[in-house]
């Protein structure tokens, strides 16, 4: 069993580096104490688990969520959760409005294979069709998935994505969400955040 | 000075286990003046962070500060190591839980041997507990806080001579439920009364970012991202400035600024540039060592000036002089800068905005 499976189980003695970071639901737990304090508050269950694994990184999909590990010789010094159903308070944050294109010939996923040095060059084509599934929502009017941990080869395969997203509807609320895909020949499997409400000042004075 | 990549056994602490960090041991790095305990220039600061701040032998700062240390903060310059003991038993007596967590020390030889300096840029995100009373944060709240520090510290015979010091501040007040304008607010009135001299270290600041930038080698690795900055706040070339970042680059910037992509970045640099018109950028200091996974490490500290003649962030325009004092730690790997962390004091620049520090 991986460190990231004694972590997600709930184990006290995890190996987590002090300057470990968790994201969860844009959450953050910064430290070990915390970060296993709070996958012992909250499991996974891991009956159904999934995983896939190199020296730098690993990830384990089960009970409808996923979690990211970055590995440093078997330590974990970063970490995602993505789709946990409570992960806690957002704190409010300074709103940023940016264009995620650039270019009317509007892009879908950001992706740069040189910043994955553990992913095969034949699984590009499977990050890109999994984080192209990912944006395929109907409740967003602009959706754009990033690709931020990816490894694998095409036959076996995880990615880890960040999805800014403007709403659909009159009120274009911006948001930014996690998701996460891993494959197998069988096909993918996708894991995303739950919606949740995006607390961001466009005025901090005045 | 000695390559930037020079002494690869003085190892980054990312990806290492405290104990592993702190292990005792034979010296891996000249370091004259220094005290026998400190292997190389990376264990003397997370080791003497630990000592003072988690150890809680705080006098220890009278070793390891010059007597006449100048600490800027965008709040204004400390003076002497008795500053710094008194501030940091003020810190500790509002939060003595708090957990001291180095991420990363970038940092530089700046020519120690013919007489000049080490220099480190220790980046920070400290856990704590808002325990007692604090003129920021007001009545103990009993909320967790954690915010980044960037702390530039030049350093030399065992001795911080010099340092600048970055925190998040606005986030750590809204963290404990506090209201940052109100904040700034409160220290902008009493920054109005009494005598106004003790503010002309910011328009000395100010003036200062006008002037020349630090050497920056075209071959450094800190040129990647230097040339970012300027591109964006000197040419308002904002596309090309991005163009550095990886298209899924990872950017945080203080107060929660939290993003990705090169058009993320760029949003951030144009919410401050609208802000702030007639705008001069300083790059101050640039450092580099070599990361684990062969990606690479960079540390710029940098000045922003400007004059607050765009409304939005910070309320109507006020027309007042803004300074901003700002390091950003960069991951740089295949050639593009994947994650951007920056941190500045924006709680300080809402107290320029609202009037104080002589602004």
């Amino acid at each position: 069993m991986t460190g990231l499976h004694a972590l997600a189980g709930g184990a006290r003695d995890a190996p987590v580096l002090g300057a470990c970071r968790l994201e969860s639901g844009g959450v953050d737990v910064f430290g070990s104490e915390a970060i296993i304090d709070a996958f012992r508050r909250a499991p996974l269950p891991l009956d159904d688990a999934v995983s896939v694994e190199n020296a730098r990184g690993v990830a384990l999909f089960a009970s409808g969520e996923a979690v990211f590990a970055d590995l440093y010789d078997g330590y974990i010094g970063r970490l995602w959760r993505v789709g946990q159903a409570d992960p806690g308070t957002l704190e409010p944050a300074v709103g940023v409005a940016f264009d995620p294109d650039l270019a009317q010939a509007r892009a879908t996923v950001l992706f740069a294979a040189s910043d994955h040095p553990d992913l095969a060059a034949d699984a590009a084509a499977r990050v890109e069709a999994a984080g192209r599934t990912i944006i395929d929502d109907p409740a967003q009017f602009r959706a754009r998935a990033c690709v931020v941990r990816a490894f694998g080869d095409a036959t076996t395969g995880a990615a880890l994505y960040a999805v800014h997203g403007l709403a659909a509807g009159v009120v274009r609320t911006p948001s930014l969400a996690m998701a996460a895909a891993c494959w197998n020949d069988e096909g993918f499997r996708i894991v995303r955040d739950h919606p949740s409400a995006h607390v961001a000042h466009v005025r901090i004075a005045g | 000075m000695s390559g930037w990549d020079a002494l690869p056994e003085v190892l980054s602490p990312v990806g290492r286990p405290l104990a592993d960090v702190l292990a005792m041991g034979p010296r891996r790095q000249a370091l004259p003046g220094f005290e026998p305990v400190y292997r190389d220039f990376v264990d003397y600061i997370m080791r003497c962070t630990h000592r003072i701040w988690e150890e809680k032998n705080i006098g220890l700062c009278r070793t390891h500060y010059g007597a006449d240390v100048v600490m800027h903060t965008l709040n204004g310059p400390s003076c002497g190591a008795e500053a710094v003991v008194q501030g940091t038993i003020g810190s500790l007596a509002m939060s003595s839980d708090r957990q001291v967590i180095g991420e990363d020390v970038i940092w530089s030889d700046d020519g120690l041997a013919d007489g000049g300096r080490l220099y480190s840029s220790h980046r920070i995100t400290s856990q704590m507990t808002h325990m007692g009373d604090d003129a920021m944060l007001g009545a103990a709240s009993w909320r967790g806080i954690g915010v980044t520090t960037i702390a530039d510290c030049a350093c030399r015979e065992n001795r911080i001579v010099e340092e600048w010091l970055v925190r998040d501040n606005w986030r750590a007040v809204v963290q404990v439920g506090g209201d940052p304008w109100a904040v700034a607010q409160r220290w902008a009135a009493a920054d109005r009364e009494g005598d106004q001299a003790r503010h002309g270290w910011r328009a000395a600041d100010i003036a200062a970012v006008r002037g020349a930038d630090c050497e920056i080698p075209e071959v450094h690795p800190a040129a990647l991202p230097a040339a970012m900055l300027r591109a964006a706040f000197r040419d308002d070339q904002y596309g090309d400035a991005a163009a550095a970042l990886s298209p899924a680059a990872e950017v945080r910037w203080p107060s929660n600024r939290h993003g990705f992509g090169r058009g993320y970045w760029i949003g951030c640099a144009t919410q401050l540039r609208s802000l702030l018109h007639d705008a001069a950028v300083r790059i101050e200091h640039i450092a580099a060592r070599p990361l684990p996974h062969g990606d690479t490490a960079v540390a710029l500290r940098w000045s922003l000036t400007g004059v607050h003649r765009g409304p939005g962030l910070w309320g109507p325009a006020t027309g007042r002089e803004i300074l901003i004092l700002a390091v950003s730690h960069y991951r740089l790997r295949g050639g593009s800068i994947v994650e951007d962390v920056t941190v500045f004091d924006e709680l300080a620049v809402l107290r320029q905005v609202a009037g104080g520090l002589g602004a």
